[in-house]
């Protein structure tokens, strides 16, 4: 997040948190919707982005975190009646406690085992939730009421300007993170976990920590969904939202933190798009965007503009410069605000 | 007595499933090094293959040959344009790759097919065979009788073969079988080519049960998945045994624990995974690999 | 006549240039040594004639042939056989396989048993672990599997990178008395690299010296074996 720092990349972000602030004062009420469940994915994603993008552990387990945080922010609010505002921190740590449980088994291992495992466990929400309907509501689900506007905000105002807010402060706490010394400690045990011990860096440790990072954005990111969907139910937090969670991540940009809120526009968008000819285009899309992506532009459309400089300046003196891991990030796209039909599960 | 027979040999034939779809992710870790998290989704196109055969007239069992050999095409193809391109990076961008393949695969089976289940006839007569008071499918019986011919058949080809041999060698160290003038590139493309095939296979035998659908494999691939991790990714045989074993534990606990149920099942891949994982990461035949800088 | 040719080579790895301006020789059936310092480049000639480098200036041939494009499978088709530094041993093969792997190009007929006659004739403990797992060989069984490998493509030419690295001297010894018996025997012509320069100077014709990748001695090594300044002034002994 070289680029946060620059004074440029700041000013951009600021003045696209500005823009972002005031679109639900002139939006519909179900464009407003729309938008803040970019905000929301651009959360799980970013969680991701520092778990697979710095560290390099791979995880389609965000949709699954999601929906544990989903149905932490339900539960809360039907059982005790917990104001929707506090059940954001709840949703995160008890996502963040179920990130604890999967990471200590599996982080000690070689990488792909995460996969194995996540791919595994989204696979069990659904049932077990299904299996205990006094708590969860089973396969109908549970309902929840729609948080009340403040003032003269509508309810589709409010959540949106909340979603936003959390999310800035999401974007602001990883930029801090990935700034700090626990950032090169991250990306040293991307690059090469033997090395990164040999150097001193606790790697069980840090990858223990991004998952829980990660986690803990999935479960607030959650808990904002079943304010603006007002439902959770058992089979909309399965492999299709984990593997487009995970698709978002890597077109983003995996690695750079603006890349979150592009992968996150994309993951909205293209159901609604593929949806007018084929539902089943989505998946095609997905996919081809994310080979695309990983074998063309290592830094995903993020890094874009980076990789596109890096090709003309090789091909200009003909040296052949190995491509840095660490791009300068180009700064965010705004996300299409003309959104207008409804959202497609993969699946 | 008679029911748990039943129930043990209905686990096999289903742990044969996954150990042939497990035997085809190996084979790919063997020859590459990369899980190929798409072997569930390719093997349902092998399966949309077989069935388009099969609906053109063509004899069942010609069918599933015929789409091995497409498979074996598909195989070599994904290797060369999508795998290849990667190879030379980190071992996650490969694997990126391969869920990229997932999705993207899903998704053209769902546009070319469509997304309803469609019906698979089954290889086996549906007759059953009395032994020793319990009554055992015949199709569970082939299933059996598929994966171990098919077990016999790679063992013959890495065993007895120059080619397998080779195969062993590039997979092992690709620059002394290069040094020795071998054809690297194309043994690794070959790998991934025969693990399609095998996965066609799996595809003809779970089909019956699961029906035809684009999301037909993905518990199939997650029980495939535990079978490779409980045997040890890199033993063709541990992913046999990981596959019966836990086809025999799910048909076993299953019906005789109430809470896990049929809902629930999905519950006891993960247990195995998990324990496997804590346990011996290896696996039960996997050697433990020396970490390298 | 030379087997090898190599004129004015540079090149290197994509940050760092290696080799600058290296020019040597090798005669039909000859043996020669390559020495010098850590570093100096030995390693990446080696690579560089087999097509282990992608960039390279300057001229490499092969009997005639120009090795300007060479991969791998080609130089072992042509007859260059590679035996690398850390020997590249199959681990999970056996002994017997791990030479059936080095044969590939023979087919299989019986040039390939005959040929493994030959190396079995020459080092007769590996016939003895023929159907061992080669991961589980001693360092120097292991050197005599990676030139047994090596001796399975009837080179004309065999690299040599280190071939007595971690051995005991008596090993190294005898291991340099078969070398210099396989190139009478087989008339194959041997680029030796070796940091062990006394023995490397007995069992080779001629030597050259190399530093930061260029050769800033040559000549017969008798000649270098017995000047003593010489040796005291590049190789250290
Ligand atoms: N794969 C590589 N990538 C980049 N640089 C390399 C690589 N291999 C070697 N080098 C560099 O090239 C130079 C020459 O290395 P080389 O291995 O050829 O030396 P050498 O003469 O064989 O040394 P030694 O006697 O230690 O084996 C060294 O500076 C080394 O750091
Ligand atoms: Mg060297």
């Amino acid at each position: 997040m070289k680029a946060l720092r620059s004074h440029g990349a700041k000013l951009a972000a600021l003045v696209l948190v500005l823009v972002l602030a005031v679109v639900p004062f002139y939006e519909t009420p179900y464009n407003n919707n729309q938008i803040t469940l970019i905000f929301i994915f651009a959360m799980a994603i970013l969680g991701l982005n520092l778990l697979a993008g710095y560290t390099g552990q791979l995880s389609v387990a965000q949709s699954l975190l999601l929906g544990i945080g989903g149905y932490t922010a339900a539960i809360l609010v039907t059982e005790i009646e917990m104001p929707h505002l506090l059940t954001i921190p709840a949703a995160g740590f008890v996502a963040m406690f179920f990130g604890w449980l999967i990471a200590m088994p599996v982080l000690r291992l070689q990488g792909f085992y995460l996969m194995v495992v996540t791919l595994a466990l989204v696979f069990v929400l659904s049932p077990v939730v299904k299996e205990f309907p006094s708590v969860t509501g089973g396969p109908e689900g549970l309902l929840i009421d729609a948080p009340e506007g403040v003032g003269t905000l509508a309810t589709d105002q409010y959540v949106y300007l909340v979603a936003l807010a959390v999310g800035v402060l999401l974007f602001a706490l990883a930029a801090r993170l990935v700034n700090s010394a626990h950032g090169p400690a991250m990306k040293a045990v991307r690059d090469n976990e033997v090395v990164a011990e040999a150097i001193g860096i606790k790697t069980t440790r840090t990858k223990t920590g991004a998952f829980l990072f990660a986690s803990a954005f999935a479960g607030v990111a959650g808990s904002l969904y079943v304010q603006v969907i007002g439902y959770v139910s058992p089979d909309s937090f399965g492999i299709g939202l984990g593997l487009a969670l995970f698709a978002g991540a890597f077109i983003g940009g995996i690695g750079t933190i603006a890349g979150a809120l592009i992968g996150a526009t994309f993951v909205q968008v293209v159901p609604l798009l593929a949806g007018r000819t084929d539902a089943s285009l989505t998946g095609v899309i997905y996919g081809t965007a994310v080979i695309v992506s990983i074998m063309a532009f290592p830094e995903g459309l993020a890094g874009l503009g980076a990789t596109v400089n890096k090709r003309l300046r090789k091909r200009s003196t003909g040296t052949s410069p190995t491509v840095s891991p660490d791009p300068p990030t180009a700064p965010a796209a705004t996300p299409t605000t003309s959104i207008s039909s409804s959202r497609n599960e993969t699946r | 007595m008679g029911a748990l027979l039943q129930d043990v040999m209905s686990g096999l034939a289903a742990g044969s499933i996954y150990g042939a779809l497990a035997l085809a992710l190996v084979f790919v870790f063997r020859s590459t090094g990369v899980v190929n998290f798409a072997q569930g989704e390719m093997a349902m196109i092998s399966t949309y293959i077989s069935l388009s055969f099969y609906n053109l007239g063509v004899p069942l069992l010609a069918a599933v040959v015929l789409s091995m050999a497409c498979s074996f095409l598909i195989g070599i193809t994904v290797e060369r344009t999508l795998i290849r391109p990667v190879a030379g990076r980190t071992a996650h961008a490969a694997s990126i790759v391969t869920v990229g393949l997932f999705l993207a695969a899903n998704g053209i089976a769902g546009y070319v097919w469509g997304v309803e289940p469609r019906g698979f006839p089954s290889l086996f007569s549906r007759e059953s065979v009395g032994l020793g008071g319990a009554r055992i499918a015949v199709a569970d019986l082939g299933a059996l009788a598929v994966l171990v011919v098919l077990v016999f058949l790679l063992f013959l080809l890495f065993e007895k073969t120059r080619v397998g041999l080779m195969m062993r060698a590039a997979a092992s160290q690709p620059a002394s079988a290069r040094m020795a003038g071998a054809p690297v590139s194309n043994l690794l493309m070959s790998g991934w080519g025969i693990s399609a095939a095998v996965g066609a296979v799996a595809g003809a035998l779970i089909a019956p049960a699961v029906f035809v659908s684009p999301g037909m494999m993905g518990p199939v691939f997650i029980y495939a998945l535990a079978a490779a991790a409980l045997g040890g990714l890199s033993s063709p045989l541990g992913a046999v045994l990981g596959g019966w074993i836990i086809g025999v534990a799910e048909a076993v606990i299953a019906p005789r624990v109430d809470f896990i149920g049929s809902q629930l099942a999905i519950l006891i891949p993960l247990t195995i995974i998990f324990l496997v994982l804590l346990l011996r990461p290896a696996g039960l035949l996997g050697v433990q690999e020396v970490k390298r800088v | 006549m030379n087997v090898l040719e190599v004129d004015d080579l540079s090149g290197g790895y994509s940050a760092t240039p290696v080799l600058r301006g290296l020019t040597f020789s090798i005669p039909e059936g000859g043996v020669v040594a390559l020495l010098g310092p850590n570093g100096a480049g030995k390693t990446t000639t080696l690579r560089a004639l087999t097509g282990g480098l992608k960039r390279t200036s300057g001229r490499m041939s092969f009997g005639g042939e120009d090795l300007a494009s060479i991969r791998p499978e080609g130089a072992a088709r042509l007859g260059i056989a590679h035996v690398p530094e850390g020997r590249g041993t199959l681990a999970d093969l056996t002994v017997e396989e791990n030479l059936r792997v080095g044969g590939y190009l023979l087919g299989r007929g019986t040039a390939l048993t005959e040929k493994l006659d030959v190396c079995f004739g020459y080092f007769p403990i590996l016939h003895e672990r023929r159907k061992q797992k080669a991961g589980h060989l001693s360092g120097g069984e292991q050197q005599m599997l990676a030139i047994s490998r090596a001796l399975m493509l009837q080179p004309r030419l065999m690299l040599l990178d280190e071939p007595s690295l971690g051995l005991a001297p008596k090993i190294t010894q005898r291991l340099f008395e078969t070398l210099g018996v396989i190139n009478k025997e087989q008339e194959t012509a041997m680029l030796l690299v070796e940091q062990n320069a006394s023995l490397a100077l007995d069992l080779a014709s001629r030597a050259f010296v190399l530093e930061s990748g260029s050769v800033v001695l040559g000549g017969d090594a008798s000649d270098i074996r017995d000047d003593e300044e010489l040796r005291r002034a590049y190789l250290g002994y």
